[in-house]
């Protein structure tokens, strides 16, 4: 499947989805003017993957912000997971920095909701 | 009422489209100065104005802003205000540029000297006095200074516009304000600058704790900027990590929801502060809406401000999930959002424009500890 690779920007994330190399990982900012926009090839290259999954699939979750309208897309990047938790030992790892007390709660409560195993890992 | 509100929206409606005016009150540094001219940029770019405009503004705020560093004067009593200001004001297809700071107030009499001196010269003039100063007195800390004024006044094709205010025997408030020349300037303008709508504007801020303002036309790019502003202003903290956030929501509710008062739409008409007090930020946020979605906004609020810790979280996550949630008059999530992140109450307010338009303002406090 070819990876699909985005660039970081002042209001856009870095994302990396990579099947061959298996890496799965969002990071820095997600403040789009568009959320759903943007998301939309994220959600649609997850969907494929998860038809025919790598045994084990790690998620990275390093995000430093989020806005709400990212927020629904990145539940909708949790929910595809967890759906395809059937076909792939997925776990997801919530990254937050120490000072980010906003972050960690986010993490602790999309843990609860989620049904996926979740990790949250806390970096200084 | 509050009727701090009013006085928010009094200093908000005169802006049009195209217009804007930006503002930052506090201490010069090198990096802000950095931050400014970027705001600048961003702001520029999208206007229809030439490089060459562009350089003469970057040109004026630079030498402007360095004018500040050099001189301004530390303040050893706490009771007044030592900030200096930065303005950027666009009106009519004008664009002028406001600095102020304390400055010694034995040195004023010399500065006007220098600033009447300047503007009583005719464009050839300016270049020979320029001439005459680089040759006799060489490159000294005091003829850069003057140096500064007249290039200043020789980009800018126009006075240089000054007031000067006195604080107390020591202390004076040096205002000094510039108009760019711009090419496409129109003679039927009938917008009558003033420095003092800009100093009654500072007394404003002053009174309020406010110390960076926005009003113009909200999008996307101006948003970042005046994020970088924030970020680049304060350490990265618990509370700089909330004031971004709620910031996000706020400002991008107006870019995407703001009406205006023109048939043209195409335009997000929007104010926006942040104010420092001891203990906690405000941030201020507010725009036009459609009289029509008032009521159901309202109601929102007041449902979001009733409840407790348990409601918003259970709220929070019904909606995250509810994927099909349309509301034309609400964020979604944003007030839930903030709320949470703020800990407090979200206080807001409606005043009726006309038939159709309604102005919301909504008010956010921030503990600095959290």
């Amino acid at each position: 499947m070819k990876p699909y690779i985005k660039t970081a920007t002042a209001d856009t994330p870095s994302v990396i989805l990579d099947a061959d190399r298996g890496i799965f990982e969002i990071s820095q900012m997600s403040l789009p003017e568009d959320a759903v926009d943007f998301y939309a090839p994220i959600l649609s290259w997850l969907r494929e993957y998860a038809q025919d999954p790598n045994p084990d699939t790690v998620f990275n979750m390093k995000l430093e912000y989020f806005n709400t309208a990212s927020s629904k897309q990145l539940i909708q990047v949790l929910l595809i997971l967890q759906e395809m938790e059937k076909r792939s030992n997925v776990l997801v790892k919530w990254f937050y920095k120490e000072i980010d007390e906003d972050m960690l709660s986010l993490g602790e409560e999309y843990k609860q909701i989620m049904k996926v195993p979740f990790e949250l890992i806390v970096v200084p | 009422m509050d009727k701090s509100f009013d006085l928010i929206y009094k200093q908000f409606k005169d802006v049009e489209k195209d217009d804007f005016q930006y503002i930052y009150r506090g201490d010069i540094t090198p990096k802000l100065i950095m931050n400014v001219l970027d705001f600048a940029k961003s702001n520029l770019a999208k206007a229809e104005d030439t490089k060459k405009l562009k350089n003469r503004i970057y040109y004026i705020m630079g030498e402007s802003l360095q004018n500040i560093a050099r001189h301004q004067v530390a303040n050893d009593t706490d009771n007044s205000d030592n900030s200096a200001i930065v303005v950027i004001h666009k009106k009519k297809n004008k664009y002028y540029i406001v600095t102020g700071n304390l400055m010694p107030a034995k040195e004023q009499d010399i500065l006007k000297d220098k600033l009447d001196h300047i503007n009583s010269l005719s464009p050839e003039e300016l270049n020979d006095f320029c001439r005459d100063i680089r040759l006799t007195t060489g490159f000294t800390e005091k003829s850069g200074a003057s140096l500064g004024l007249i290039e200043m006044a020789k980009k800018s094709g126009n006075k240089l516009v000054y007031s000067m205010k006195p604080i107390d025997d020591q202390k004076t408030y040096f205002y000094l304000s510039t108009e760019v020349l711009t090419q496409n300037e129109t003679s039927d303008c009938d917008y009558e600058y003033s420095l003092n709508d800009i100093i009654e504007t500072h007394d404003f801020l002053r009174g309020n704790n406010i110390t960076l303002s926005f009003k113009g036309d909200f999008n996307q790019d101006n948003l970042l900027s005046l994020l970088s502003i924030l970020n680049n202003g304060m350490n990265e903290s618990p509370v700089r990590i909330k004031l971004f956030s709620i910031m996000v929501e706020l400002l991008q509710n107006i870019v995407k929801h703001a009406d205006n008062l023109d048939a043209d739409t195409g335009w997000k008409a929007g104010v926006f502060y942040i104010c420092e007090q001891n203990d906690r930020f405000r941030l201020i946020a507010g725009n036009y809406i459609k009289r029509e979605l008032a009521d159901d906004l309202r109601k929102r609020f007041d449902r979001i401000n009733g409840m407790n810790a348990e409601e918003l979280n259970a709220e929070y996550k019904s909606i995250l999930f509810n994927f099909n949630y349309i509301n034309p008059v609400s964020t979604g999530l944003g007030i839930i959002d903030i709320r949470r992140k703020s800990g407090g109450k979200v206080d807001y307010s409606l005043i009726n424009i006309n038939n159709t338009i309604d102005f919301l303002t909504v008010k956010v406090d921030i503990k600095k500890q959290v």
